[in-house]
Order: C-alpha cells, then structure tokens, then sequence
C-alpha cells in the first residue's frame, strides 16, 4: 500500500510539471489545445493527490505499524478522531495535507479560469510549478510513505501534547492559509509576466485574498487557543519562533487587503501590491523554514540544532520566487508607473497607506525579532535569546496607533477631508476620554488599560456612528423602516459593513489582550486534601485525589499514570464549578510529565488552575492563575470570522455581471 | 501647480522618513535591553558576585533535585564543561525537569553562593519540533 502511496506522488511530479510546461507553451503560441491540455493536467493532480491522501489515511486508520510514519505518530491506543488528526501529527502527513490543499485550490481555479483571460495561464503554470515544488519535498525529504522493514506490534504513539480538540483543526486551517497564498501570489505573478498589471488582477484576487487571510487568522487564533489550554502555563502567546512564523505573513496579509482595495478603487500602488501579494507566500515559506529548517534559534522549542536538507530546498525556492519578482517587476516598471498620486494624506488613502506602512512595520519588528538571535550566533558567535517583552514593547505603540486608525478611516472620505468626516468622529472622540475617565475613577491607574480603553471606546463608537449615519440618510432617501433599511444597506454595501464587523472583531480582541496582560494574578499554594484557599473572589476546596494507570499495555506515548484533583469553587456560598486538575506521566516518552489545566471561564475571567505536583499523601501543589477578558479573544475571533464571510459574501449574479 | 506636486510629495518622504525613524527607534531602543546574554557556569564563577541578573544554560544534574512540594522550593545545580552551580527556585517544578534537562534559569548570583533563579525554563525535546 505504502508503495502504492509513493507512485502516485511520482506520478503527480510527472503531471504538475507538465502542467506548468503546457500553460506556458499554450500562453506563449497561445493554444487553446495546450491550454485545456494543461487544465486537465491540473485537475488530474487534485485526483492524483487526494489518492494519495486517502492511501495515508487507510495506512492510519488500518495501524499499518510497518509504514514509518504510522508507526511514529500512532498507536493502538489513540481514539478514532486523533488517529485521523495523526495525519497533520508530523512533518511529512503536514507537507501531504499542505500539497492536498494547493491541489483543491488549484482546481477551483482552473474551474473558474475562463473569466481571466489573458493572465489564466500564467496563474496556472505558477500553481503547477508550486505543486511540483511540494510533490518534490515530498519524495526528496519527507516521504510519508517510508515503510520498515519489520513489522513492530505496536506503534510508538501521539505525542500526548498534540491530543487535543484544537490540535484536530489548528494544523489544518493553518495550512489552508497557507496554500491558500499561494493563489494571490500566482495572480501577481502571471499579472507580471503577461505585463497585465493595472488592475484586473487585483479585483479577480479579492475572494482568494480574503479566503487564506480567514484562515490563516483563525489558525493563529485556535493555535493560541492550544496553547492556553493544553500547554499549561498560563498563557496563549510566548512571541515563540513558532508563533511568530505564521504571524508575520498574516501582516503582511493583512496590508495586503487594504492596499489591493486602493489599487481596485483608486489604481494606486500598482508596485507595492505586487510585492504585497508575494509576500504573504514567501512568508510562509519561511514559516516552515523556521519550524523545520533548523536555523531559528529558540527558547522554548528545542529545534534541530544543524541546518536541515529541508531548509536548502526552501531557502532556493524563496530565493527564485523573489529572484523572479524582482527582474520582472524591473522589467515591467514603465506599465506599473505612472499611477495616481495622493490629492491629500487627510483622506482615505492616506489612512490605508499609513495602515499599511504600519502593518508592515510591525511584520518587519516581528521578523527582526526572531530572527536576530541567530543572526547575532551567526556573526558574533556568541548566544543571546531575547525576552518577550521585546515584542510586546516594540510592536505595542504601533498596535494601538492602527487600532486607531480603524476608528478614524470610515469616517474620512476617499481623496479629501471633508466636514463631515470630522462630525462622524465626534462621538467617538468625546467617547472615548469619558470611557477612560470612567476607568480612572473606579481605580485604574496602569496607562496600557487606560489607553487601549480610551480607543477601544473610540473606534466601536465611530463605527456605530458611521453606521447610524449611513442607516438615517437611507431612510431619508428611501423611506424604508428601520430594520428594512438596515438589512438593504448590509446587502448593499457588505463589503464594507464586513471590514467594520472584523475591525470591531478586532478591538474585542484587543480587550482580551489588554486585560490578561495587565491584570494577569497568580497564587502558588500547597494544599491538603479537605483544606482550601481563596483566589481572586473564588473560594477553592481541594476534596478529592486519584492516580490511576492508562492503556497500560503495551506501552505507547497513550500509557499513562494519570494524577487528578478535584477542587470546588465557590462564590460566597454557592458552589459555582467542579475543576479537576490534572498531571499525566507518560511513562514512555523522555519527557514523560504533561498537565492538563482545568479552566472556568466567564466573560470577566478565567479561573486557571494548574497542578504542579500531587504527592502520595495527598498533598497537591497548585499554580491559580487569575486571567481577567482571555473570552474576548476567542469571541473576537468568532466575530472576525462572521465579518470576513459578509464582506466575502458573492455578490448575486446579476449585479456582478453588472458590474 | 508643480510646486504643489512637489510639496505633496515632499509631505509624504517626511512622513515616511519619521515612520522609518519611529521603527528603527522602536527596535533599537528595545532589543538591547531585552536581549540577555548567556554567561556559561565558569564565567560567572569568575564573575564572582553581583546583584545583575543574567542568564544561564546549562543542564540539570539529577541527583541533586530536591523539591519541596509544601513550601514549593526547588532545589538543584546546572552544570556545563565549566562546572556546576547550585540554584534555588521557588514557583512549580516545570513538567520537563528532570535529569539531563537543559534549562536556562535568570536570575542573580548575590553573595551566599547559590543562585537564586527568578525564572527557570526548560528547552522541549527536539521531538516536539516535529509537531
């Protein structure tokens, strides 16, 4: 079966490289018969690959120990769903999945590739290049399909870590953000190569833009949401390598959206936006160059310590793909000029570009962050780590300022400043110093609460205002109702009542941060069974202990000595919630110890409870962690995910062939 | 009419220049202060004394672990090719301390000979890289 898998991916090699062949020769005579020649090519890897996807499932779900991967990842012991999610366990299962999604894509592009006209064959060859770089990885260097030559009885096991809820959909999601980049950029590219470069591009990339920005964020957002409940420390972001890795393309992701809407309404940044959808997919070429190359130095993780084979392949790809842009963007200078200038910097425009210069800042602070650890090993031979708070302090004055910015933009008019704008920021701006006002006098005296309160205020009070605004002159004009005019108006222009559901997604996101920032307490007590000890305004009583032994035989990674606590929590006299904190030792891995927090979570707080150590006679020691707003995050998260599918949301039929 | 071009433009290379100047301020600023060098055992031994805090990696020697669960004091020595230090910690001990872990502890070397540690991370198994 495992050979099966391995020719099929030979065969994908063979077909993507004659589609990206074909594209180009059909785009270059140009033939209709090469062209469909190489469509069918593509669609035949999406087959080719899914096969190949299937054949590592059936090798999972069948414990076939004898293929490597299997047996690395899996063991008997694993529920059904983490021995489908063992898939995306590991790097060669990841690498496949990642492949799997760039083959789907590509085939939804080749379906909808008639609208593209001249840049259609370009996109194509791009993604036929793309896949055949992946198929490379693949058999060169991560072949799931590696077998043994014995068959073991029993695998070695999950890695207790990666049992978890969020760990079943995080590595997915995050790959489909991935792959999902590869589209803009394939765009940009074939716009540059075609010479096609003023505007279309920008428009047929929108859906594709927005797609892998969803699912990149919310990757990031599920990847935190793991590591706040399964890694058991406390928190949800470290600035770890890791971390930062699948941030700094969502940045530039994220002035990317803004700076094609400017080029769409206004054809401004013709250059900027080539380069602006190129890097979001370098960016995540570089992700996995960190994760896996073995040129990051970090804290935490204790990466592979030389350079891996993986990180010349990847560093030669990013290499071409920014080789190429930057001859071609060169080569095609007289078409990308001569664009429209900015009538004043008081406008719209000038609020987007400033938005995007300090996107890009922050990407580019994240970026030197991590990697100036290894550049200072590299040069200076000496080993240096940098703390946290180097990025907390150094991208947080630029957070709040776009934040910011978010407020003011829908306001402004596109090209000049007009009276009205400043009306519509009124509210907001007397809002917003009475909210911080108000925080003051109940007692808040830290200046990262007072502040990001005072323009958290401001910008939910002037996208109301804007919508208020919007709502009456409707009605006006119309003479709707209040609920008839509102819906008509969201269908109208859900564009850009989408982008004002993110941004409000955003400053809940804000809130959350800002409060387990600031407000973030924690108690380290030892306790006996029966006593108790007061958190916060939480009473704890430590009633119950058990140890008891898991999946015993035979010892995998899921063999297990499980230590489990139970505590109830009061509020004054009523008991509120039963959490029962946990410590598993897996008695057959290196690091055998792992923790699993019980958490109580409501919107004003989390009550975080770690056990640190349970002893024979009871005696457990416990870390209480008070993390005041984390909800927020997860329900900002929620809202920016329902505001991207309004703004995303296809127009209906006819007004878009309209338009 | 051109002056108005040019003085447009003008407008925006100061406003890039001082956003350029703003980042390379907020980076410069910063990365000194929170990048901590590592001192190996031997050159804080040679060091001798101090109330700075600084940082040291170096590996856990397991037979000199004792943890007191009641009080929540961690006792230990992180040895490297220099030698070994003995180190105090109070806080949890963290799931992969062990013998042979390597850790990295922050923290001062006051007089008293023991370290006292404010911070104790340990590094995950390469295994976890493969996540």
């Amino acid at each position: 079966m495992s050979d099966i898998g391995y020719g099929i991916l030979v065969l994908c090699l063979v077909v993507s490289s004659y589609g990206a062949i074909a594209s180009f020769v059909g785009a270059r005579r140009p033939s209709r018969r090469w062209l469909q020649s190489a469509k069918n090519a593509l669609l035949v890897t999406t087959v080719l690959v899914t096969l190949a996807a299937a054949v590592l499932l059936y090798l999972l779900l069948s414990h076939d120990f004898q293929a490597t991967y299997v047996y690395r990842h899996t063991s008997t012991h694993l529920p059904l769903i983490y021995t489908i999610s063992a898939f995306w366990a590991g790097e060669a299962g990841s690498w496949l999945l990642w492949l799997w999604f760039l083959t789907v894509l590509a085939a939804i592009v080749v379906w909808r590739s008639e609208r593209l006209r001249k840049i259609g064959p370009y996109v194509l060859a791009t993604l036929a290049a793309s896949e055949a770089f992946f198929t490379l990885v693949l058999l060169l260097i991560s072949n799931p399909f590696e077998t043994m030559a014995h068959l073991p009885a029993e695998g070695v096991g999950m890695l207790p870590l990666l049992e978890n809820p969020g760990m079943v959909i995080h590595p997915p999601i995050l790959f489909l953000g991935y792959a999902g980049y590869t589209v803009p950029f394939a765009f940009a590219l074939a716009a540059l190569i075609s010479g096609e470069v003023t505007g279309d591009w920008v428009k047929a990339i929108r859906p594709w833009n927005l797609f892998a920005w969803l699912s990149l964020g919310i990757g990031i957002i599920i990847g935190a949401w793991w590591a706040y409940v399964e890694l058991g420390w406390g928190g949800y972001w470290a600035w770890d390598p890791v971390e930062n890795a699948s941030l700094i393309p969502w940045l530039t992701g994220t002035a990317f959206l803004h700076s094609a809407m400017m080029q769409e309404r206004r054809g401004m940044h013709r250059v900027w936006n080539v380069v602006l959808a190129t890097l979001p997919f370098v960016l995540c070429l570089f992700a996995t160059l960190v994760t896996r190359g073995g040129i990051v130095v970090s804290d935490l993780h204790g990466f592979s310590s030389s350079v891996q084979p993986i990180a010349y392949l990847l560093l030669g790809f990013i290499a071409i793909i920014l080789g190429l842009t930057a001859f071609l963007t060169y080569r095609r200078r007289l078409q990308l000029t001569g664009e429209r200038g900015m009538e004043s910097p008081f406008s719209r425009e000038g609020a987007f570009l400033l938005a995007n210069v300090l996107l890009c800042g922050i990407a580019l602070i994240v970026f030197i962050g991590t990697t100036y650890p290894s550049f200072v090993q590299a040069f200076r031979g000496i080993q240096i780590s940098l703390d946290a708070s180097f990025f907390d302090r150094a991208t947080g004055p630029l957070a709040l300022v776009l934040i910011c910015l978010m407020g003011i933009c829908p306001v402004l008019a596109w090209r000049r400043l007009g009276s009205d704008s400043l009306r519509g920021l009124l509210p907001g701006a007397i809002g917003g110093p009475v909210f911080a006002a108000g925080l003051f006098l109940l007692g808040v005296r830290a200046p990262l609460p007072l502040v990001s309160g005072l323009i958290s205020t401001f910008v939910v009070l002037s996208l109301l205002s804007v919508l208020v605004q919007d709502l009456m002159a409707r009605r006006r004009s119309t003479g709707e109702g209040h609920l008839r005019a509102f819906v008509k108006l969201l269908f109208k222009g859900h564009r850009r009542y989408g982008a004002y559901v993110v941004h409000f997604g955003v400053v809940l996101i804000t809130i959350g941060v800002t409060g387990s920032m600031s407000y973030k307490t924690e108690q380290l007590v030892a306790l006996s069974p029966g006593e108790s000890t007061t958190v916060g305004g939480y009473e704890l009583r430590y009633t119950d202990h058990s140890m008891e032994t898991l999946n015993a035989e035979p010892e995998t990674y899921q063999s297990r000595i499980r230590l489990s606590t139970t505590l109830d929590v009061y509020v004054g006299d009523s008991r509120v919630a039963t959490l029962t904190p946990q410590k598993n030792f897996h008695y057959a891995m290196e690091n055998p110890w792992v923790t699993e927090v019980a958490i109580r979570g409501t919107l004003k707080e989390d009550l975080y409870v770690i056990l640190a150590s349970l002893d024979e006679d009871g005696v457990a020691a416990f870390q209480m962690v008070i993390n005041p707003l984390v909800t927020w995050i997860w329900i900002g998260g929620g809202v920016l995910l329902a505001g991207t599918a309004i703004a995303a949301w296809p127009r209906r039929r006819r007004t878009a062939e309209e338009g | 009419m051109l002056s108005t071009i040019v003085s447009g433009r003008l407008k925006f290379f100061i406003g890039g220049a001082i956003i350029l100047l703003v980042l390379g301020w907020l980076v410069l600023s910063n990365i000194q202060e929170a990048s901590a060098h590592y001192l190996t055992v031997e050159e804080l031994l040679a060091q001798g004394f101090s109330d700075r805090m600084v940082r040291i990696s170096g590996l856990v020697v397991g037979e000199t672990i004792d943890w007191d669960p009641q009080q929540l004091i961690l006792r230990f020595e992180i040895a490297d090719d220099g030698g070994s230090l003995p180190v105090v910690y109070k806080g949890v001990r963290p799931d992969m301390f062990r013998d042979g872990a390597q850790a990295v502890i922050e923290g001062k070397y006051s007089s008293g000979g023991i370290f006292e540690a404010s911070t104790l991370l340990l590094k995950c198994p390469s295994k976890y890289a493969e996540e």
